[in-house]
């Protein structure tokens, strides 16, 4: 079961259906951007030569700090509706009863979220850049142009917008009331508000080296925060709003039997074992045979799993934590013999925080 | 042939596979059970009724049978597909589930919902797929509506045909007649019906025992526990005896003579003067007998019935035995 776009496309489709016909969202997202174009335009043309450098460069900053404001609340307001709204409209369960995956929802819902707010934010400010362009004064037109205005726009624009997303949509999984989750996540985006205030002000002087160092540490923030919110995005939570109590369960044997055998068949044997210290993971194993669970292993533990010839995938996972996929080719009546284990090694167990199919090893005996 | 069958499609049923085997499961939050060792099958293009009181734990059931929640313990398969985490995706595009609440986004027309939904299954010919599904609840001419403009029957409709897309092997309808009026219930009740035929497998909670009875092959009672699965006569067979119910114009002077020793009446009771019920063994062996034997003594015998109970009767002992078992 691979990542699928066209799911990703349905729900961002669905959402801005939703927002079009939503006159709330289309009067916000109308006078936003006349707010944040009109003031920065105030703000540079007021900007006449009794202004010193410092002061002209205060002028052209709060300007921008004005047109960073279209995707630091615009995403959030937006996405902090995104699962608390389904909730509210009773649609939630109507989802998450399809295949979707959780991954594939969340894209979805921070598509529909980022595409309307980059199109606003970068359309406000190439109208601002060019009403500047052509009737600004010289020295304001220099100011906007040198230093790294326009970088700090353009590079922190999508991830201003990411972190609102994140936030919106953190805040939405946990919170019963759209109002307080669209209060919530717009305090969640001031401490970055706050930093780009204090760069845009020159309070915090910035070369374009520092403002790219710090557009990479936000992205990096981004992307853990994907991660983060994705974990949180739990079927079962979010349909009964509190945690099972799960014991380990029993892999059914009908796993296994449920495969049709014809003929001599073909065998996979798995020992589990490490060579040299202790797993570092240690719960049993789930086997996974061509997509489909077939099974658990523990520690020092072995299972044979029934199967025929021709090509196979062989994966073991722990939850969202796996091993590699081994692809086998299996002739009539053969055994192939695999080893699995825990992993021993502490730089990868840190890697596969992110990257999970480094967590666990799978290889031929 | 050598060969197997493998992956996502190495699960697809045969006609003699149930739809839905359960073992055992059972599921407990922090704080409450839900449901606890429960254990039945579903056949494939059964209608099967899962009766509670609200809280028994039905949509609980299935949610878990749904991948929604996982269950705390025990075992199922669902659609042939083993109740595994790692099965989940799978299950889900196996089956369809109809919530209590229709759930449809109110500013996007019928179709632009439906459309959606096929999106999420990633089917082909999706305009198809939608009329298709709209044909089958008879919505067609209303798919260019806002579902904010459908009444609370049509929307259940739209719902039934999202949940028809992907044309499920196993359908959950969680009390699809909730909060509808009787024309509309019977709508739905017809909708069922037709798909029934269809050789859909439907799994039916409700607490309209009125609809399981005449909707379901078999029906569950469920209050927490599983109390009692079979066919709606059989089960009241295995509560209720059966019984005739007697009316002359006038009491019976001597009705121990004239009841007791008759075929197949194992017993009476007096309810009223001139009205006694009899506890049979065999409607068709008593009845005759009993007849005989009062126009044989020259009573006037004003009516002779049998005593039919229903589904209702049945869940009320069953329910009524509960709560007096927690007053204990």
């Amino acid at each position: 079961m691979t990542f699928s776009w066209r799911r990703v496309r349905a729900i961002a489709v669905k959402e801005l259906r939703d927002y079009r016909r939503n006159h709330f969202i289309v009067a916000t997202m109308t006078a936003l951007p006349l707010i944040f174009i009109t003031l920065p335009l105030v703000q540079v043309f007021n900007a006449f030569g009794h202004l010193n450098r410092t002061n002209l460069n205060l002028h052209v900053g709060l300007s921008m700090l004005y047109m960073l404001l279209i995707p630091a609340f615009m995403p959030s307001t937006l996405s902090a509706y995104a699962i608390v709204g389904e909730r509210e409209q009773g649609t939630l369960e109507a989802i998450l009863i399809t295949p979707i995956r959780r991954e594939e929802l969340l894209i979805g819902k921070a598509l529909a979220a980022l595409i309307p707010t980059l199109a606003i934010a970068y359309a406000v400010f190439g109208i601002f850049l060019a009403a500047a362009a052509l009737f600004a004064q010289g020295d304001v037109v220099s100011a906007i142009f040198s230093g790294t205005h326009v970088l700090v726009q353009l590079l922190f624009t999508p991830l201003l917008a990411g972190w609102g997303i994140w936030v919106g949509i953190a805040v939405s999984t946990r919170s019963r009331d759209v109002r307080v989750a669209q209060q919530l996540s717009t305090l969640g985006t001031l401490p970055i508000v706050a930093v780009l205030a204090l760069m845009s002000l020159n309070i915090l002087a910035v070369s374009a080296a520092v403002a790219v160092a710090f557009a990479a540490a936000l992205l990096v923030i981004d992307l853990l925060a994907w991660r983060v919110v994705a974990s949180w995005l739990d079927r079962e939570r979010l349909v009964s709003g509190e945690r099972g109590r799960r014991s380990r369960l029993e892999a059914p044997t009908a796993a296994v039997t449920n495969f049709e055998v014809v003929g001599a068949g073909a065998r996979i044997s798995l020992v589990r074992k490490s060579n040299v210290v202790a797993e570092l993971r240690r719960q049993p194993f789930r086997v996974v045979l061509d997509g489909v669970d077939v099974g658990s292993i523990a520690t020092k533990g072995t299972l044979e799993v029934p199967t025929g010839p021709g090509p196979h995938t062989l994966q073991v996972r722990i939850g969202r934590y796996s091993s590699r996929t081994v692809r086998i080719e299996l002739a009539d009546g053969e055994v192939a013999h695999y080893r699995c284990s825990g992993g021993v090694i502490w730089p990868l167990y840190v890697a596969s925080l992110l990257k999970t199919d480094l967590a666990l090893v799978l290889t031929r005996a | 042939m050598t060969g197997v069958k493998r992956g996502a499609r190495s699960f697809a049923g045969s006609a003699d596979q149930p739809a839905i085997v359960v073992e055992g499961l059972s599921k407990r939050f922090e704080r409450r059970t839900a449901f606890e060792d429960v254990s039945f099958e579903v056949g494939r293009g059964e209608v099967f009724g899962f009766l509670g009181p609200n809280g028994a734990g039905k949509t609980t059931i299935v949610r878990t049978l749904g991948t929604l929640l996982a269950p705390s313990t025990g075992w199922a398969t669902v659609a042939g597909v083993p109740l595994l985490p790692e099965n989940g995706v799978v299950i889900r595009e196996r089956i369809s589930i109809m919530p209590e609440s229709p759930g449809l986004y109110l500013r996007l027309t019928v179709s632009e919902n439906l459309e959606c939904f096929a999106g999420l299954y990633q089917l082909d010919d999706v305009t198809q797929r939608v009329a298709r599904a709209l044909r089958a609840v008879n919505l067609l001419d209303r798919a260019g509506d806002l579902c904010s403009a459908l009444s609370k029957g049509l929307r259940q409709r739209v719902a039934l045909a999202r949940a028809l897309l992907n044309e499920p092997e196993v359908l959950f309808l969680d009390e699809p007649t909730s909060g509808l009026d009787p024309v509309a219930s019977r709508e739905v009740h017809g909708l069922i019906t037709s798909l029934r035929e269809r050789g859909v497998t439907i799994f039916l909670t409700t607490h309209r025992l009125d609809e399981a009875e005449r909707l379901c092959d078999r029906v569950a009672i469920l209050n927490t526990t599983l109390r009692l699965i079979g066919r709606p006569d059989e089960l009241r067979e295995k509560l209720f005896r059966q019984s005739l119910e007697v009316r002359t114009r006038e009491p019976l002077a001597d009705a121990a003579r004239l009841f007791e020793g008759r075929a197949a009446v194992e017993g009476w009771r007096e309810l009223s003067p001139g009205v006694y019920a009899l506890a049979v063994s065999n409607h068709d062996l008593a009845a005759p007998d009993v007849v005989r034997a009062l126009v044989a003594a020259g009573v006037d015998v004003l009516s002779i019935a049998e005593s039919r109970h229903s589904l209702e009767d049945v869940y009320l002992e069953l329910i009524d035995e509960d709560v007096e078992a927690r007053r204990r």
